[in-house]
């Protein structure tokens, strides 16, 4: 039942869909427009957006580098001229076998001792000549074991800069050990002229350098690093993690890249990396963004955009509907009138006018169209009726040879049989009949005409009838100066005489009444003869092609058409009968004087 | 009337649409704030004691939205003291407890009796492999490596085994020790010393002046002192193998006074704890790569690796 339910809406969709009104056209394209242009704005102009920002990240951490790059140089600069400064102020100057440097070397310690953790002068087999501050050398450390030393040994023209070690050479108290970077360099020490080879050991506070690059990395997104030039990690915040193998680090490779930005992908993530070299040192400020940290600020302004984007998409839809309703409305309603005249209501009124300049023209001009088409209509049906009543006037006009042939044999055989009163009044009758009939071509006359008609018609059928029936009239005379159509009564008294009574013996009786009931006129021809079965009667007032010959009926359904014809269709000829018991026609017609029907009161269909 | 309708409509709609998104919005920022806390509650008088596994948490810490905290429980108070420390974290809100506790058995009942061990590890102290939620040193492992180092470079003949406590932080060492020395050349004996100071002072250097014995093997902090105090005034006469990661300990190595260090890394420990309390899944892959615990003598000390390790950096 409920697939059943579900097949039936999906059809019902799929039929709207179809039917694609105008409003769902233009709301549902003017939409898709609308929101294809916002996605394809919003999507440049956050692309953008976001592209500008994390190239702003990348420059900022750009000046970030540049500025430690700028410290960290300083830094080496000044360890390097205290190098210098004691090389060439104090150890050049001196004879070794009679003087000492370690004043000189105090002073000079003393001056930078924030920065500096030693300086050491060694001679070249690793006997310790002067060291500051004095401190006493720890038993068992071979001074040429050192890093520090055979890297200066192997070139002697150069500043070498370690990684960062623990210093090793000297006693230290209370389990105190000190971090640093030694900066070596081979000097040439006098010994009464002779010179022989040495080294000069500046220890560096590791601190410093440390402190530098933590400062940096303390917030923010991402961290900056320092390698040497062999991509050995100098500084790293993560740098015992990576020791002891927690965590990775890409410093091999990024030791071979150029000073600048780069984009890499390390453990599955994409970074971007900015490279600077420092100096003299080769050794490289590494900073890496993960890019999806670049752009990690941004996610509050996402979901804000987000929010942004759904109202507006929103507000397009229901803009759009709304737009959409206020154009199609009178185009909808247009449509609606059109229904009114496609289901053949002709009423101007129904038409429709609004909306937009060219809807209204539309509608007036609809208006018009169908003014036009009614007033045709009109006249044609107007013509259709005069046509109509011509056609059922001269039918009923026609006056019957036969009747007209056997009244002037009555008449003929009255002459001869010298009865002339009765052949005088015979006459009389048929030219009042012929009078009446003609009514100087009027088709409304009165209904004390209309009985004269009658009677005179009676009178001539009763001679020829040899008075085998009888005959009552009994005519309200309120009702005689009412108007009636001319021959409807003597056609039903024809009837009555030719089916019922005629052939009766001389019990035949026709009773003609005529009164006025609830505003309106009646009139009634009552025979007493053998009446009429229902099936044919029920025929009698329908609509006759042509005329069967006698008793066909055309005679009542032409008196019923033309009281159609000229009055209401509440007005007309209802027949009623009973076998063996008789036949009753009531003729119904509005009560109208001839000067109110000549008026045109209302009578008019 | 129709279209009054549909704009009160459409007005009833956006606002709707206003509030839920709002929410959305605001919730989404909360949650964007709120970190992880993790709460290290360890054993003993002096964080400085746990500087390297501190430096380990916190570096763990920096990529993870989390903060993590250390408190300590003094010795005085044992495990009721820390427990106390860590029902107060729990009602503050922190989210994980990572535990060096001094009485690992009791601790250990506690957890399982407070329903919280989806919300404790344990660190450092306590019997490897026994619980899910540790973050262990195979001390079994390091006692067996730790005599292959004795046995291939002592010319001892008689050593000491030195403690001054029986738990299960010493047991299972002593235990491994004796069984893998009990085939060798060394005799082994083991002595339970006193703690006080000045007795295990002197204890020490009457042993090491009785020469009834080549060396020590001291098995907790108080041993090692004691033992690095002796050997400073017998001038190198016996030898000292000992097992701590103290700084002490480094510098005694560093300063001869000691032979060789078993020295466990309080500093991948701290660094597990966070990462297993944030992902529940590192410690396994870790564990097949790493030891947690490092065997340096004076030649080794200072060698690219141990260097880094067990010298913290920047005094």
């Amino acid at each position: 039942m409920k697939e059943l339910d579900v097949k039936r809406q999906l059809h019902r969709v799929k039929r709207a869909s179809k039917r694609r009104s105008i409003q769902l056209i233009i709301s549902l394209s003017f939409t898709i427009v609308s929101i294809l242009s916002m996605a394809f704005m919003t999507f440049a102009f956050y692309t953008n957006y976001i592209n500008t920002a994390k190239a702003t990240a990348i420059e900022n951490n750009k000046q970030v580098i540049e500025q430690i790059s700028w410290n960290l140089n300083s830094y080496l600069k000044n360890m390097m001229r205290i190098s210098d400064s004691m090389y060439y102020n104090v150890i050049k100057d001196l004879d070794l076998t009679s003087d000492t440097m370690n004043n000189e070397m105090d002073l000079l310690y003393e001056a930078n001792k924030d920065n500096l953790i030693s300086i050491a002068c060694i001679s070249q087999d690793g006997a310790l000549i002067s060291a500051a501050p004095i401190a006493t050398r720890k038993a068992g450390v071979d001074f040429t074991d050192q890093a520090w030393f055979y890297s200066t040994e192997e070139r002697i023209e150069n500043f070498h800069f370690s990684t960062p070690h623990v210093q090793n050479m000297f006693e230290s108290s209370n389990y105190r050990y000190y971090w640093v970077v030694s900066l070596s360099r081979s000097i040439d020490l006098n010994y009464m002229g002779y010179n022989r080879r040495g080294i000069l050991l500046v220890d560096m506070n590791y601190s410093a350098i440390e402190r530098m690059f933590s400062r940096v990395n303390e917030g923010g997104t991402g961290y900056v690093y320092l390698i040497d030039s062999e991509g050995e990690i100098i500084y790293h915040p993560k740098q015992k993690a990576i020791y002891t193998g927690l965590v990775n680090e890409n410093n091999t490779l990024a030791a071979t890249y150029e000073d600048g930005n780069h984009i890499e992908r390390f453990e599955g993530k994409e970074r971007s990396i900015i490279v600077k070299t420092v100096g003299y040192t080769g050794w490289k400020i590494v900073s890496v963004v993960p890019i999806k940290d670049l752009a990690a600020p941004y996610n509050q302004l996402r979901a804000f955009m987000l929010i942004i984007i759904t109202v507006t998409i929103f507000l397009i839809v229901f803009g759009n509907i709304f737009i959409s309703k206020i154009v199609t409305d009178p185009i909808r309603r247009l449509e609606d009138s059109l229904n009114y005249i496609e289901d053949g209501k002709f009423d101007e009124s129904n038409i429709y006018i609004g909306g937009s300049h060219e809807i209204r023209h539309l509608g007036r001009t609809i208006k018009s169209l169908v003014g036009q088409m009614h007033k045709l209509m009109d006249e044609r049906v107007k013509e259709q009726k005069e046509k109509r009543k011509s056609e059922l006037n001269a039918l009923q006009a026609q006056i019957n040879p036969h009747f007209l042939y056997n009244t002037l044999d009555s008449v003929i055989w009255m002459i001869e049989a010298e009865k002339y009163p009765e052949a005088i009044s015979m006459i009389k009758s048929l030219a009042s009949l012929f009078r009446i009939s003609l009514s100087k071509g009027n088709n409304i006359i009165t209904i004390k005409d209309e009985i004269t008609h009658a009677r005179n018609y009676l009178a001539i059928q009763k001679v020829r009838y040899k008075n085998r029936f009888e005959a009552n009239i009994d005519i309200d005379p309120e009702i005689e100066n009412c108007v009636t159509i001319k021959l409807i009564i003597q056609p039903l008294i024809e009837n009555a005489i030719y089916h019922a009574v005629g052939e009766m013996e001389d019990d035949g009786l026709i009773d003609i009444k005529g009164y006025q009931k609830d505003g309106d006129i009646y009139i009634e021809v009552i025979d007493n003869g053998m009446g009429i079965p229902q099936e044919v009667l029920d025929n009698l007032l329908t609509e006759k092609i042509e005329s069967k010959g006698k008793g066909s009926g055309i005679g009542l359904w032409n008196i019923n058409q033309r009281i159609n014809l000229y009055f209401k269709e509440d007005y007309g000829l209802t027949m009623y009968s009973e076998l063996d018991e008789g036949t009753r026609a009531v003729i119904r017609l509005p009560k109208l004087t001839m000067e109110e029907y000549l008026g045109g009161e209302g009578n008019e269909k | 009337m129709k279209n009054k309708k549909l704009i009160t409509g459409f007005i009833v709609a956006v606002v709707l649409l206003l509030v839920v998104e709002s929410y959305i919005y605001i919730n989404n920022s909360r949650q964007q704030k709120n970190q992880t806390k993790i709460t290290f509650v360890v054993t003993g008088d002096n964080l400085d004691n746990y500087e390297n596994m501190i430096a380990g948490a916190e570096t763990a810490a920096m990529d993870e939205d989390c903060f993590v905290d250390f408190i300590n429980s003094p010795t005085e108070y044992g495990v009721d003291g820390e427990i106390d420390l860590i029902e107060r974290q729990l009602t503050e809100g922190t989210d994980y407890i990572v535990t060096v506790s001094s009485d690992y058995e009791a601790m250990k009942e506690y957890v399982k009796k407070a329903n919280i061990s989806g919300k404790v590890l344990f660190v450092k102290n306590g019997s490897y492999g026994d619980l899910k939620n540790s973050i262990m040193v195979d001390d079994r492992e390091l006692a067996g490596n730790f005599v292959d180092y004795i046995l291939e470079n002592s010319k001892a003949s008689k050593l000491l085994l030195v403690s001054t406590r029986e738990d299960v932080n010493t047991d299972t060492l002593r235990e491994e020790i004796e069984r893998a020395l009990s085939d060798s050349n060394i005799k082994l004996e083991y002595r339970l010393l006193s703690a006080t100071s000045g007795t295990i002072n002197q204890s020490m250097y009457n042993l090491g002046q009785s020469r009834f014995f080549d060396g020590f093997i001291t098995l907790d902090f108080e041993t090692l002192e004691a033992a690095a105090k002796a050997q400073s005034k017998l001038k190198n006469k016996v030898e000292v193998y000992s097992i701590d990661n103290s700084k002490e300990a480094v510098y005694y190595l560093d300063s001869n006074l000691i032979n060789a260090l078993a020295f466990k890394d309080d500093y991948s420990m701290g660094f597990l704890a966070v990462k297993e309390a944030l992902t529940g899944n590192l410690r396994n892959k870790i564990e097949a790569d790493e030891k947690l615990y490092y065997i340096s003598d004076k030649e080794t000390i200072h060698s690219d690796k141990l260097e880094k390790v067990l010298f913290p950096f920047v005094k």
